[in-house]
């Protein structure tokens, strides 16, 4: 018998919405470490990462009442990547992906595709395992290795045009299996 | 592809040209999907060149100011919730009754005193008010005898287990709790003591008063005011002060589990009692895992729920176990093995 489901996000903070600290200290367990390091694609400093979401947290309590959150991780997602262009303008943060944001970059094409580090972490292996070993060994390739559509096309003696192909293709597959691990565990 | 993704690999490091920058916006913009796999490739490069070791951020333990203001609305909210647990400790009280081996008292002879024990079982807590009008808040799996009538010069009572205390003033009638090795000696005072009959420490908490601490040979260990608390081991009889009073040692008494980075182990015992469990530890280096909770009246399917939410521990019941066919064994171990 497995008396340990997690519970998902938004009954948690529907919790959190009747003040209940377990429930509130659950959510920032679980998504703490992943929001510092999301946080540091825009920002290179832990400390001020760290300090950016831990008030994100203490907006989310006082506000428990009165936000309007549909979807928990994406709501943290938003706040968290706010907080950190706000924070790059206020402190002149070096800047270099914000700097682009900022000046009209699409709406949070920087999150919605995004896989949050310890959902990669625990999935990846297998999400690549799954898949055929031809889409596999171009994505390891391009990703892991750094290498060129070009350089893989030479080394495997297929076509630029195909190993372009297979690598579009690992892309897609491999981000809509980890969308669906994370959409079976969390919400 | 390759152009635009050195295009896009250097977005995420800084130090895109202008020219490189509209060659981007210009591909974000000719499909809906390119957003979503732009974000997603970011998350790759992070999760392969993280801007900082992973393992250097903080474990999700919340920092002081975050807990500060968790507890702060505790207090403000709870308040009616404290009225339903003190009521549901009142309901207890004839049920406590019901556990009394009372051997009638016949007062005609006085030489033979009637003692009467009260058990609280384990998975009960009880209220038992003695012949001086003194409460006691018996906990789990503890026992209490005392004679059905105080003589005439000390108020004299044996424990086993966990009690509290509210005792009623009496200066020339002491009240003494016996614990086999540790005598502790009030007048009138509020104290919660913690002796639990093969476990090694016996400690006594102070809420209100003073108390005296005597050894078996009636030596005076110390004396105990307000807010002290104190461990005592029986094997070494040495004395551990260094404990402060915390409101967690006597919590259980109002329905409230209280941990405050307690050891596993010693969750596990306190819950076992509690909730008349056997625990199993399959991985010893759980014992020593450090927890931070607080439950109000909660059952042990929902405090096991949380715990293991919180850290890389499970539970599992021991199939053939509980109900009819004896006590509930649960396994506890990492979350790895399955």
């Amino acid at each position: 018998m497995d008396i340990v489901p997690e519970y998902d996000d938004m009954v948690l903070w529907r919790a959190v919405e009747q003040s209940d600290h377990r429930a509130f200290s659950a959510l920032y367990r679980r998504y703490y470490r992943d929001m510092v390091l999301f946080c540091g694609s825009y920002i290179c400093d832990r400390q001020v990462c760290e300090d950016i979401v831990q008030n994100i947290f203490i907006r989310l309590w006082s506000g428990r009442g009165a936000l309007a959150v549909r979807n928990f991780r994406m709501f943290l997602m938003k706040s968290a990547r706010n907080a950190c262009l706000n924070e790059m303008k206020r402190g002149g943060v070096a800047g270099n992906y914000a700097d682009y944001v900022s000046r009209g970059g699409s709406m949070y094409a920087d999150i919605e595709g995004y896989i949050l580090y310890s959902d990669l972490e625990s999935n990846m292996m297998e999400v690549l395992s799954s898949i055929s070993p031809q889409y596999r060994e171009v994505f390891v390739e391009n990703r892991f290795k750094g290498r060129t559509c070009k350089e893989i096309a030479e080394s495997l003696g297929l076509s630029y045009r195909t190993v372009e192909e297979r690598l579009r293709k690992a892309l897609k597959i491999i981000r809509s299996r980890l969308k669906e691990y994370d959409d079976r565990t969390k919400r | 592809m390759d152009e635009m993704m050195a295009v896009i690999r250097k977005s995420f490091t800084g130090g895109l040209s202008t020219d490189e920058e509209i060659l981007l916006e210009k591909w974000l913009g000719s499909d809906e999907d390119n957003g979503r796999e732009y974000s997603f490739l970011k998350s790759l490069h992070v999760w392969k060149n993280p801007p900082f070791a992973p393992d250097e951020v903080g474990d999700g333990r919340m920092p002081w100011r975050i807990r500060r203001l968790l507890l702060k609305s505790s207090i403000e909210t709870n308040i009616f919730v404290r009225v339903y647990r003190i009521a549901a400790c009142l309901l207890l009280i004839p049920l406590a009754g019901m556990l009394v081996w009372a051997l009638t008292a016949r007062p005609s002879n006085q030489d033979i005193v009637a003692m009467q024990e009260v058990r609280a079982p384990f998975g009960i807590c009880s209220a038992v008010t003695l012949p001086d009008g003194s409460e006691v808040v018996l906990n789990a799996g503890s026992s209490l005898t005392f004679p059905a009538v105080f003589d005439g010069t000390s108020r004299a009572v044996e424990l086993s287990g966990e009690a509290y205390f509210e005792v009623e003033s009496c200066p020339d009638r002491p009240f003494i709790v016996r614990t086999g090795e540790l005598d502790i000696v009030a007048t009138g005072t509020s104290f919660n003591v913690e002796a639990y009959s093969g476990e090694d420490r016996i400690a006594v908490t102070m809420v209100e008063g003073k108390v005296g601490l005597y050894a078996s040979d009636d030596r005076l260990i110390r004396t105990m005011v307000a807010e002290d608390r104190l461990v005592y081991f029986r094997n070494t009889g040495t004395v551990d002060e260094t404990a402060g009073y915390s409101y967690r040692y006597i919590s259980w008494k109002d329905g409230v589990l209280a941990f405050r980075n307690d050891p596993l182990d010693s969750i596990l015992a306190r819950l076992g009692r509690l909730y008349n469990v056997e625990f199993i530890l399959l991985d010893e280096n759980l014992a020593h895992k450090q927890f931070y909770a607080t439950f109000n009246n909660e059952s042990l399917e929902s405090i096991l729920k949380l715990l293991s939410m919180s850290d890389n521990v499970q539970f599992e019941q021991v199939s053939g176990t509980g109900s009819d066919q004896g006590i509930r064994k649960i396994y506890v171990m990492n979350k790895e093995r399955h």
